[in-house]
This record gives C-alpha cells, sequence and structure tokens, in this order.
C-alpha cells in the first residue's frame, strides 16, 4: 500500500499540509510516512524548550526552516520566576548554526536572549526573514544592530514586549541602504528618548521599504513626525504610533489627518501613549477600515475613547483601559456589532478606592450587543454571579474568558457570596472554551463545576482559590483537554497531585507556587515519574535543609524527553533521584 | 505576636507505590479533604515547620522581611474581610489557618506587597506608573518619565534593581522597597547567593556591597542615606574583599563607557570608605569614548 506511491508524490501531497497536527497524525501512519513526512517538515513549534533538546529536534526533522520556542512559563510575566531561572536560547541557536543553515524564521517567546545569539544568528543563516522576540530580554541594541547589518533578506523584525537594553547607538541605520525586503517592523517596546540621528534612520528605512505593511514604533517618535512617516509608507496595514502629543497646532493636526486619509489599507492601530485627546480626531478617516484598535497605553476619558470607538464599525478586536468605563462599554456594544476580542486594562490597579465607574454591568453589556464576541480579558473591581449568569447565557460562543477582579477573594458584592455558581455558568455554557482564568471568592465548588463540564478547557489560571485537594483534584481528573494549569496562592496539596501524577504527563506543564506541596512529593513524584521533569525553586535553600513536610515555594512540573535540565539556577532543584545523586 | 499560618502539612507518606494513586487508596471524590490523615499536627517537630511555613508565603518572606501582625489589628474598612463562616467542608484548624492568611494578605495588600497580583506585565506597570505622574504634574506633556527604562518601576508596588555577586554566574533581581537599611540589604543578599548559609566564610564583613548610580558611576553602598540611595541606585553588585577580580558586570559597564572592548582590566581599588569611587585601571583597544571610572 505505502509502496503504490513514489516518495516524491507523497511528499508533494505532504507539502499541503501545514497544521502541526496534522502533521503529526501523518508520521504515525506507518514507518515509511513517517520517514517522508520528517524530512520534509518545514516548520517547528516548541511550546517548552525544556520538553526536547536542540540534538532530538534535529535528529527528527533535518530540514526545518522555521522554529518557534517557548521558555519561561506564562508567570514569569508577574514576577513569579526569579531571573536567571532559565529559557536560554542559546544552545538552540548554536545546534541550528550548524544544522540548519537554511533557516528563516526564528520565533522565541519568554526567552533569554543575549547579543552574540543575535549576531550567531545573524551570520548563520545567509536566507534568515523572520525574527520574532516576544517578551524575551537579555540583549542590547547592540544585538540588533548586528541583525540588522547582516541578515540581507530580513522581512519581519518583531520585538513586541521584550526587554531591550537601550545603549544609545543608532542601531537602525545599520540596515543597509540595499535593504528594502521590510515587511514588519515592531520596535515599540523600545525607550522613548531617542535623538534625531535615530529618527532620521527610521524615516530613511521606511523610505527605501516599499513592501513594509506592518510598522509599530517607540514611544520615543513624536508626533509631529508621523505624518511623514504615513506619507512615505502609505501602503501600511498595521501602525503603531509613537507619542500621540503635541503642542497644539492646527498645521500639524491637518497634516496629520490628511496623511492618515492616505493611508486606505490601515486595519489595525495601536501606540497612543500619551496621548493628547484633541488629535485623536486625526485617525478619523480611516475608522471604519479598522478592525484592530489598542488604546491599552491611551489616558483618556470615556467620551474622547467613545467618539473614536463608534467610529470603527468594523472592529474586531478592542484593547482599552478602564478609563473606558461601563457607559463606554455600553456606547461599543451599540456600534460594533463584529466585535470579537475585548481587552479591558487597569489604569489604577493599586489603589485602595476605584478611580474609574467600571463594573460587571460594562462586560454585560457588551455580551449582550456583540454577537461574535469570543475572547475576553477584563480587569474590575466587583462581580455578581448574576453578570455571570447573563454573560454565560449571552455568549455561550466564548472561547477565552479571563476575568480579574483586582482585590483577591472578592466575593460576590451584592450577596457576598462566593462566584463558584457565576462561573460554573460559564463553564456550563460555553462548550468551546478553552482558556479561563478565575478571580473572586471561590470554594471547590467551582472546581467540581469544572471539571464536570470544561470538556474543551486547555489553559487554566487560579489565584487565592479553593479549601483543599479536592479542589485540584476535580480539574485535574475532570479536564481531559487541559494543557497548561497554573495555580498560585491555594491550598492545594499532596494528595490531588500524587492521585493524578499520570495526568501530568498528558499536560504541557504545571505550576504551583505558595501552595501547600511539601518537598516530600515533589520528590516522590519526581522518582516515579521518568518522563515528568519536576522542579522545585525555593530561595530559602535547598529543600532538604527543611523537614520533608514542609511545603516547597514553587514546583513546576512539566513532561519532558530531554531528562533534567542541566543549567538550572542554585535556587531551582530537580526532583530526578538520578541526577540529584549525581550531583550531590 | 508572630502570625501562624496553618496549612496542611503532609505526613510521611507510609506506602508510597500505594498512595501515588489514591483511588486505591480509596479515596472518594465525596469525601472530605482535611480528615485524617492529613490534618495539621501541632507537635514539637512542627514549631519549626511554622517558622518555615511561615517563610514560604511568597518569594517576599524568603528575604527575612516577614510582615508580623498583632493579634488586635484590624484591616483597613476599604478591603473586603471575606467572611470564612460558611465553608462546610473545612478542618477547624483550616479555617483558621486561612483566615489568618486572609488577614496577612490584607496586610501585605496595604503594603503593596503582593508579588505579581494583579496579573500585570512589567512593561504595562512601568507605563501605569509614568501616567500618574503625568496626572500629577498636570501639564501637557508628560514631566517625568525619567525612570530608568530598564527597570520596570510600578508605583507602591515594586522596585527591582539587578543584583550580581563576584564570582557567581547568575544574577537576581530583588525589590528593594522591601529593605529599609544597607545592613538588613546586605545580609540578605548575602545569604541569598550563599550557597551554605551557615559557613563561615559568608558573614557580612567578608563582602561589600557596590552600586552603581543613574549616572553609571560605581560606588560603595552606605554613605548616602538610605532613602537617596533608593532613589539613585541602578545595579548593585556583591563583591568580595578577599580577592578582587573584578566581575563581568564591572569589566561590561566599563566596556560599555568606553564603547570599546576592554583587553585588561589591570586592577580594582574598592576604597575603604563608602561613597568613594571604585577605580578601574584597565587598557583599552581604542581612544574613543570617554568613561570616568577608566584610567
Amino acid at each position: 500500500m505505502a509502496h503504490s506511491f513514489p516518495e516524491e508524490v507523497l511528499e508533494h501531497v505532504f507539502s499541503f499540509i501545514d497544521s502541526d497536527k496534522d502533521r503529526n497524525a501523518v508520521s504515525l501512519v506507518c514507518k515509511s510516512w513517517y520517514e517522508i513526512e520528517r524530512w520534509c517538515r518545514r516548520k517547528i513549534f516548541i511550546g517548552n524548550c525544556y520538553a526536547v533538546t536542540p540534538r532530538i529536534m534535529i535528529r527528527r526533522f533535518p530540514e526545518l526552516r522555521s522554529v518557534s520556542l517557548k521558555g519561561k512559563p506564562h508567570f514569569a510575566d508577574f514576577d513569579l520566576v526569579p531571573e536567571g531561572w532559565g529559557g536560554y536560547v542559546d544552545p538552540w541557536v548554536s545546534a541550528m548554526g550548524r544544522a540548519y543553515p537554511l533557516l528563516e524564521e526564528l520565533r522565541l517567546k519568554r526567552m533569554v536572549v543575549s547579543d552574540d545569539t543575535l549576531e550567531m544568528v545573524s551570520k548563520s543563516f545567509k536566507n534568515f526573514k523572520v525574527l520574532v522576540l516576544s517578551s524575551c530580554e537579555g540583549f542590547t541594541t547592540d544585538g540588533l544592530a548586528s541583525i540588522a547589518a547582516n541578515c540581507r533578506n530580513l522581512r519581519e523584525l518583531d520585538l513586541r514586549e521584550s526587554d531591550v537594553e537601550d545603549l544609545g547607538g543608532n542601531w537602525l541605520s545599520c540596515f543597509p541602504e540595499s535593504c528594502t525586503s521590510l515587511v514588519s517592523l515592531n520596535i515599540s517596546c523600545l525607550g522613548s528618548e531617542w535623538s534625531l540621528r535615530n529618527l532620521s534612520a527610521l524615516e530613511r528605512l521606511v523610505g527605501r521599504s516599499p513592501n513594509l505593511r506592518r510598522l509599530r514604533m517607540n514611544r520615543a517618535v513624536p508626533l509631529d513626525k508621523l505624518a511623514n512617516l504615513l506619507r512615505r509608507a502609505p501602503y501600511l496595514v498595521e501602525l503603531g504610533t509613537g507619542a500621540f502629543s503635541s503642542e497644539l497646532h492646527p498645521d500639524v493636526f491637518s497634516n496629520l489627518s490628511g496623511a492618515f486619509s492616505g493611508c486606505k489599507e490601515l486595519r489595525a492601530l495601536s501606540g497612543f501613549w500619551d496621548v493628547v485627546p484633541a488629535y485623536l480626531p486625526a485617525v478619523y478617516t480611516i475608522c471604519s477600515g479598522l478592525t484592530s484598535l489598542n488604546l491599552s497605553y491611551a489616558a483618556v476619558q470615556s467620551s474622547d475613547l467613545v467618539k473614536l470607538i463608534t467610529q470603527c464599525q468594523n472592529l474586531q478586536r478592542l484593547w482599552v483601559l478602564d478609563y473606558i468605563e461601563d457607559s463606554g462599554l455600553e456606547a461599543l456594544a451599540e456600534s460594533c456589532k463584529n466585535l470579537q476580542e475585548l481587552r479591558v486594562f487597569p489604569s489604577d490597579p493599586f489603589a485602595a478606592e476605584p478611580n474609574v465607574t467600571l463594573t460587571e454591568q460594562g462586560l454585560v453589556a457588551v455580551s449582550e450587543g456583540c454577537p461574535k464576541l469570543e475572547s475576553v480579558l477584563y480587569f474590575c473591581r466587583q462581580f455578581t454571579n448574576d453578570a455571570l449568569f447573563t454573560i454565560a447565557k449571552n455568549r455561550p460562543s466564548l472561547t477565552r474568558f479571563r476575568l480579574c477582579i483586582i482585590e483577591p477573594r472578592t466575593p460576590d458584592y451584592i450577596t457576598l457570596e462566593p462566584l463558584d455558581a457565576g462561573f460554573g455558568a460559564i463553564v456550563q455554557n460555553c462548550k468551546e472554551l478553552r482558556r479561563l482564568s478565575l478571580s473572586g471568592l471561590l470554594t471547590d465548588r467551582v472546581f467540581e463545576h469544572i471539571g464536570t463540564h470544561a470538556k474543551k478547557l486547555e489553559m487554566l489560571s487560579i489565584a487565592f482559590a479553593g479549601d483543599g485537594d479536592l479542589g485540584l483534584h476535580h480539574v485535574l481528573s475532570g479536564c481531559e483537554s487541559l494543557r497548561k494549569l497554573e495555580i498560585r496562592d491555594c491550598p492545594f496539596g499532596d494528595k490531588a497531585l500524587l492521585a493524578n501524577a499520570a495526568k501530568l504527563e498528558t499536560m504541557r506543564s504545571l505550576w504551583m507556587s505558595s501552595c501547600s506541596v511539601s518537598f516530600e512529593a515533589c520528590k516522590l513524584l519526581g522518582q516515579k515519574m521518568p518522563r515528568l521533569n519536576v522542579e522545585v525553586i525555593d530561595e530559602r535553600g535547598p529543600p532538604d535543609s527543611r523537614p520533608e513536610s514542609c511545603p516547597v515555594n514553587t514546583v513546576y512540573i512539566y513532561r519532558s524527553i530531554a531528562g533534567p535540565r542541566l543549567d538550572m539556577p542554585a535556587f531551582v532543584w530537580t526532583m530526578d533521584e538520578e541526577l540529584a545523586l549525581r550531583l550531590s | 505576636m508572630e502570625l501562624q499560618l496553618g496549612l496542611a502539612l503532609a505526613p510521611p507518606i507510609q506506602n508510597p507505590d500505594k498512595c501515588l494513586d489514591l483511588k486505591i487508596c480509596g479515596f472518594e471524590p465525596n469525601e472530605q479533604v482535611g480528615s485524617t490523615p492529613w490534618t495539621m499536627s501541632y507537635d514539637g517537630a512542627s514549631a519549626k515547620n511554622e517558622y518555615y511555613v511561615k517563610n514560604k508565603r511568597s518569594f517576599i518572606e524568603a528575604f527575612g522581611n516577614v510582615v508580623e501582625v498583632e493579634e488586635g489589628h484590624t484591616p483597613k474598612t476599604t478591603l473586603p474581610l471575606v467572611s470564612w463562616s460558611d465553608q462546610p467542608h473545612e478542618e477547624k484548624e483550616d479555617n483558621c489557618g486561612r483566615r489568618k492568611m486572609c488577614k496577612r494578605l490584607i496586610i501585605e495588600r496595604n503594603q503593596g506587597v503582593i508579588v505579581g497580583w494583579p496579573p500585570i506585565n512589567s512593561l504595562r506597570k512601568k507605563l501605569l506608573y509614568q501616567h500618574h505622574h503625568h496626572h500629577q504634574n498636570q501639564h501637557g506633556r508628560i514631566e517625568n518619565n525619567r525612570t530608568d527604562e530598564s527597570r520596570p518601576h510600578s508605583r507602591s508596588n515594586s522596585m527591582y534593581v539587578k543584583v550580581k555577586m563576584e564570582g557567581v554566574a547568575i544574577g537576581r533581581k530583588i525589590d528593594l522597597n522591601l529593605y529599609h537599611s544597607y545592613q538588613t540589604l546586605k545580609e540578605n543578599l548575602i545569604s541569598m547567593f550563599s550557597k551554605n548559609p551557615r559557613s563561615e566564610l559568608d558573614v557580612s564583613a567578608n563582602y561589600t556591597l557596590a552600586y552603581q548610580d543613574r549616572e553609571g558611576e560605581w560606588l560603595i553602598a552606605g554613605d548616602v542615606p538610605w532613602r537617596a540611595f533608593i532613589n539613585s541606585v541602578h545595579r548593585l553588585e556583591i563583591l568580595n574583599n578577599a580577592g578582587s577580580v573584578p566581575s563581568r558586570t564591572l569589566i561590561d559597564e566599563v566596556a560599555k563607557r568606553m564603547r570599546g572592548p576592554v583587553i585588561r582590566v589591570r586592577s580594582l581599588v574598592i576604597p575603604g570608605n563608602p561613597g568613594e569611587r571604585i577605580e578601574v585601571y584597565a587598557d583599552k583597544l581604542e581612544a574613543t569614548g570617554h568613561g570616568a571610572n577608566a584610567k
């Protein structure tokens, strides 16, 4: 059967198969399909860089062109992972430099990247096209200069939310004059102070990039430069402005407005740092074409926000600060019937009193008015079970629901009950829910609901919730599709963890910090489950310097075929028996 | 009065293989968790446990800055005090423990030290801080956004700076808001970095704490008042008095300021007195550039 088609034909057929899942399925059909498939796979996504080694990847897939890697766990975004934990990309780049000279794309998330690594990337891969560094750190503008100078065919340089040390050089001018291949440039995370040399380098670069479609600038680019930049790149599809403020001057305004109206392809807008509201109308001419609007850095009053948003009838994604308030969200619900994703961020989360009127009402209004809503991230200070019932009833199509009530353990503010029933309604009605973050006062009951109903849930984030092991047991035993579970400050202990040890091998990772998992349980898990890496993070010193029953600060468990990692810092201990013995 | 956390501590597992699968052990979903054998026991051994348990709440506690609560302390009225009375499945001691844990969280919250909550990333926190300065200044333009771009600086919450120790490859990040004196800072840093906290070698006197200020100067910590130090410190380094091999950080810093690689650092003079500059004698490849510390 496998012999009826020559390899070349099969390979050609496989080349139409893009998704990883499908490719994996193909490779399981028979040995010869496995072989053919592995030689023609061009793209790989590795969700945990410690689950596999570069050598294993290279051995199985010798002809990759595109590699995506993720390093630190998600909670690293919130300072819960100490500096030096790991996630170094250098060994990967070294190995790939030798094995994949034709590599074109590298996408990294939450990894540590050094200037040396960037230089190696720029020199090892002659046809390098795409570099995306999402929430990465460890490099400076010198590293960027190597990329700019050496990557002749660079199409995409995207530094989204990375922590880049600005050494003050003029790295943008390192792009050779002959470089005209840029399609996408995102430097929005860079600093807010730039010299005139940087600005003119940017202008020249934009001017000689006819294929540029996505440009996200940093705060340092002043408003009066924006019009010129737009005129040089009228085919932009996505724009991130720099600072959106200037002395009020009619000329600047009309110039800007004219420039915007020339950008007829514009679909996404972001940036808007330091917004002076009087300049917002400059973008009105392109509002009807916008599908994505990120105003989450714009400290602007609700009325100004509403005036802008109500012009964007085709909006599919809106990110905004809670200055929008309930009234603004009601207006949004009236105007933007195509809305799919809403994120509302807090403008002053550390204040004791709320500074804006943003309550559960706003989200309820959007759930009523926007029939296509599927993704929500909402920070607020109060909620009720009733509101959650209503949202669940209105929008059974929700796939991502993240609610963050700012004060931990806040109950339903009207009934003073836990929010178990409300979240229960969400998981029961929204059968396609893939991602959920909980907050507010929650008992084990909510986990019973989740375990019973959330069968498609892939990622769950829990904080300051639950009563005991039963809660965790419900989740681990009930959620069949669970891949990532992250928990902080919950009274979950050993029992549920050990009872569901086998489940952990079906997941990418489990993070538990400030819970009640004992060192002993971690050791047991590490010793009994060779395909799990069980790592204890504890800055108090070695866990065996305390009683075994003592809870560890953090345990991070992930499946791996690479064995325990060897680059752990002093405050991370592996529970793998062999390695621990070897190192002691 | 020391705050005691009541958390369920597991007794030693008698039969590891069996208990790995609780179904064999007869674990029923309806079973009330918190009944035997997973209850807390207050025997002699656990007196020490409580100390460690107390220290486990967050990374903050690891540095010894434990929040101490008076028995009669009442939390701020603006923050909701959750009523725990209707928790039917709880063991009595757990209930008590969690109420105290809740109190502690409220106290922590008053001092703004719940690490990583609410879950906002550092880029956004930095911007929130800058927004508030803008509003406070009531000017048309941003006045006071000159916070160090490389240091996330949120308003009332945390002040992280990088710390490196001579001879230790991996640096740390610490929150300076948790300390109130040079002494506590230095001691905690040394115990954080040292492999054996009880060793004779890791005594405060054997180390010197140096810091880099906003202007890029490296100074010995200790001369200026603590508040002034906090406002100007950019980065910390712990130097070993015994051997004066300059660390990678110092060398890198000097190299950056001189805009070129330093081929050899000849010597490092650590002054005896706080406030004096550290002098770095180095040979450089290029004559261009300037570095205040290079000679």
